[in-house]
């Protein structure tokens, strides 16, 4: 049940008007768990049963946390961890680690065929198993207290808007707005479906109608693709990740707040940023803060002196990319992220007392050169093989030669929207989208929503499932 | 800026919103149906996996047509239906080789009925569409096959609003239509394809932009197609063989079709395909039944201009000749 279907509509009507009768805050609280099961039963309801056993784990590895000490809290920790990362590990990356084996054992002499049965991926394991895991880890860091009803601590792992692609959300963060019912729902009903009509508008129209076509044009044949097709292809990605992931994202907060709940915002104008770090300070931040708080901290961040701060670095990212996907081009395109985030790192010592590093030319300059760099790595990202990433990156360096794939008109409408959108995130920089958006008079808000519905109504393009369900 | 300012501003927002929504989008339905286009269905993975399924209702009764674009524009399913008695899925796509939907059916307990196989030489014959991912059909039906409830659901309201609303049509799209209004003035012409409920299309030829001729065919078929080489060939008539004998065991009825072409497109087919090596072929080696419109002339003088499609308005009638051969 995607957010742009009218299956979800209909659902979110139901659960909406559910929530909006005169019932005790425990009873809207159980309704929503029960909607949220359906959310997720309507892909595949066995599946359902691996939320289960995340929920249960940690809610009992927590309890079990706060009461023992030493080696016994330790062991109970080590118990959330493995279960929670063995079932991803089983799902996600099973078959990935079988062929590998073989590869491994090939080399050796030794003929393995695995045995080649297809593992489903369960919808949003990634997601919820980290959420689920992250309470566990901070009550055995004393950051809070194991919660006191089930109720609660099952919806926060469940709850629907964020269930299968985030934001990842934190229980100190979420569990105490479950405390009691929000008064403010009513009167933040009105700008949480803008904030919904703005992320479908990012998926709908600019994701699934004006870039994904060319995405899938030039990437579907990548061999093929010259200097031009392979930058305008790989532009159009850049835009349409952003545009389908920070859609999502979007909606999830909208719905959040027509259900009365705060969720995190888990993009800033990242295309704005100026360096690596600033990048990932703006780009799904809920996973690049949970891999920073508990990954790159846990093996002792940049505490234990250069050498080992950069192997740190590295570790994370190139963990992160894995997170995205059972490929070996997501483990590449982490460690190219690490690199350069390695560079800056270096750089910054380097220019630390330059003052033309802070002039508004440079910091331009800058932003300009990670958006391109940045560009590249997407190349590692959406290349369906090595092969194919290798052409494209290739003719992008060299501005490869040879028949061009694309029309004319794909060309503009993707510079177009990604010119748009570069100016949109460097004007955005250092403003947040809701000190803009209700900076509007109410005849401006209007008009903008107005438009945006009409072009998602009057949209032609196909119906695309969300880019992060993938993972 | 607390929410309680908000509250003030949303409520004449959204009301401003929601009268441009319906403004412009009711002007829009308005104009397109004013230039005759009207609600159509999208010939698409949706509409083709709500088929899919409408067929397993049938039981033994059922016919599935299966092909590509000649035997989805040839057949009239309410003909058919009328003249062989039973109800008649439309589940051809355009530009395909329906292999791995007769494996789908081979293998589904369900179906029991008859099959009608039209081989396209372009898409069955043709080398560069592999036997199992033979254009998009193998991967719709993995789509039929592995589909949730919910999406099921979710494609039957899409059809519900095809069915309801001019703008969902493709030939409606804004993108489409909008530069010819804005730039020449020019409101837009009815569609020259229109599909309908039942995956039946029909096609105004005088209405392309190009015009779809014989020799365009030619064309097209010169730029994709190359013909197996012979034990290629045997090898998937060897599959294909394997499928129909499962068929066979369930007691349906299985009929290969070769539907007319004519003139350059027929003289092209004769020099690519010979009939020697490959529909004879077929015909030696798989247990079926066969009908070459060659061997029957009473399926001659229905070709529409492009010399490879029935022409729509003749659909009726070819029909109604062709299932009395399927009978005789």
């Amino acid at each position: 049940m995607a957010f742009n279907s009218l299956v979800f509509l209909i659902f979110f009507a139901i659960v909406l008007g559910l929530h909006s009768l005169p019932l005790q805050w425990q009873a809207k609280k159980t309704n929503l768990l029960l909607a949220s099961y359906v959310f997720y039963a309507a892909w595949n309801p066995p599946f359902i049963v691996l939320l289960w056993i995340s929920t249960l784990t940690d809610w009992f590895a927590a309890r079990r946390i706060a009461v023992t000490s030493g080696a016994t809290k330790r062991l109970y920790l080590i118990l959330s961890v493995v279960v929670n990362l063995g079932l991803l590990g089983y799902f996600k990356y099973g078959g990935f680690l079988e062929e590998n084996l073989a590869v491994v054992l090939e080399t050796m002499g030794v003929s393995y065929a695995p045995p080649g049965a297809s593992i489903i991926l369960p919808l949003g394991i990634s997601f919820y198993t980290f959420q689920s895991m992250s309470y566990s880890l901070d009550v055995y860091r004393d950051k809070i207290k194991p919660h006191h009803s089930f109720l609660d601590f099952a919806l926060y792992v469940t709850f629907f808007p964020q269930l299968v692609a985030g934001p990842i959300l934190r229980a100190g963060f979420f569990l105490q707005q479950l405390a009691e019912e929000n008064k403010q729902r009513v009167s933040q009903f009105g700008w949480g479906l803008a904030i919904i009509t703005v992320g479908m508008f990012e998926k709908v129209v600019l994701a699934d109608g004006a870039l994904a076509p060319v995405v899938e044009r030039v990437y579907g044949e990548a061999t093929a693709a010259n200097g031009v097709d392979a930058w305008i292809g790989t532009m159009a990605f850049a835009g349409q990740i952003f545009f389908d992931f920070n859609g999502y994202s979007m909606i999830a907060v909208g719905l959040g707040k027509c259900l009365g709940f705060e969720l995190p915002w888990n993009f800033l104008s990242p295309y704005g940023a100026v360096g690596f770090s600033d990048f990932w300070r703006r780009w799904h931040i809920t996973l690049s803060t949970w891999l920073r708080d508990y990954l790159y901290i846990s093996l002792s961040g940049n505490r234990a002196g250069t050498v080992r701060t950069i192997v740190n670095l590295m570790l994370t990212m190139l963990l992160g990319g894995l997170w995205h996907g059972a490929s070996w081009l997501f483990v590449l395109w982490g460690g190219v992220h690490g690199l350069f985030l390695v560079i800056e790192r270096v750089a910054k010592q380097v220019f630390a007392n330059a003052a033309f590093v802070r002039s508004a030319v440079t910091q331009f300059g800058l932003a300009i050169i990670t958006w391109l760099a940045v560009c590249l790595t997407w190349v590692l990202f959406r290349a369906d093989d090595p092969a194919s990433a290798a052409h494209l990156l290739t003719s992008m360096l060299t501005l490869g030669s040879g028949d061009q794939l694309l029309r004319n008109a794909e060309v503009f409408t993707v510079v177009g929207v990604i010119a748009s959108l570069l100016a949109t995130h460097w004007f955005m920089r250092n403003r947040s989208f809701e000190s803009v958006f209700k900076g509007f008079s109410w005849p401006v808000a209007g008009l903008i929503l107005g438009a945006m519905l009409i072009a998602i109504v009057l949209s032609p393009g196909e119906e695309r499932d969300f880019i992060y369900f993938e993972f | 800026m607390n929410s309680g300012q908000s509250r003030v501003k949303w409520l004449p927002a959204w009301a401003l919103a929601l009268v441009l929504l319906l403004f412009v989008v009711g002007s829009w339905e308005a104009l397109i149906r004013s230039a005759a286009l009207g609600p159509e269905f999208i010939d698409n993975r949706a509409l083709w996996v709500s088929e899919r399924h409408r067929l397993n209702g049938y039981g033994g009764d059922a016919i599935a047509v299966l092909g590509a674009s000649r035997v989805q524009r040839a057949i009239h399913p309410e003909t058919l239906a009328r003249e062989l008695g039973g109800p008649v899925v439309q589940l051809a796509v355009e530009g395909t080789s329906a292999i791995p939907l007769l494996e789908d059916l081979a293998v589904d307990p369900r179906f029991r009925g008859t099959v009608l196989f039209s081989v396209a030489p372009a898409f069955s014959f043709n080398r560069r569409l592999s036997k199992l991912d033979a254009g998009n059909q193998a991967e719709w039906v993995a789509y039929y096959r592995s589909q949730s409830r919910s999406r099921r659901f979710e494609y039957e309201l899409r059809l519900a609003t095809q069915d309801l609303f001019a703008f969902r049509s493709p030939d409606a799209s804004v993108t489409r239509v909008l530069p010819d209004v804005l730039l020449r003035g020019k409101l837009p012409e009815s569609n020259f394809k229109m599909t309908f409920a039942d995956r039946s299309v029909s096609v105004d030829y005088s209405k392309f932009r190009t015009p779809e001729t014989p020799q365009r065919m030619v064309d097209l078929y010169l730029e994709n197609t190359e013909a197996y080489e012979a034990d290629e060939f045997a090898d998937l008539i060897n599959y294909v063989s394997a499928i129909v004998t499962i068929l066979n065991v369930k007691n349906c009825r299985v009929i290969f079709l070769r539907l007319p072409s004519g003139d350059i497109v027929r003289d092209l087919e004769r020099r690519m395909f010979p009939n020697e090596r490959f529909w004879g072929y077929m015909k030696r080696n798989i247990n079926a039944e066969f009908i070459h419109f060659e061997d029957f002339p009473e399926l001659s003088g229905y070709l529409s201009v492009d010399g490879s499609h029935v022409a729509s308005e003749k659909s009726a009638a070819f029909t109604k000749v062709l299932a009395g051969v399927i009978q005789n």
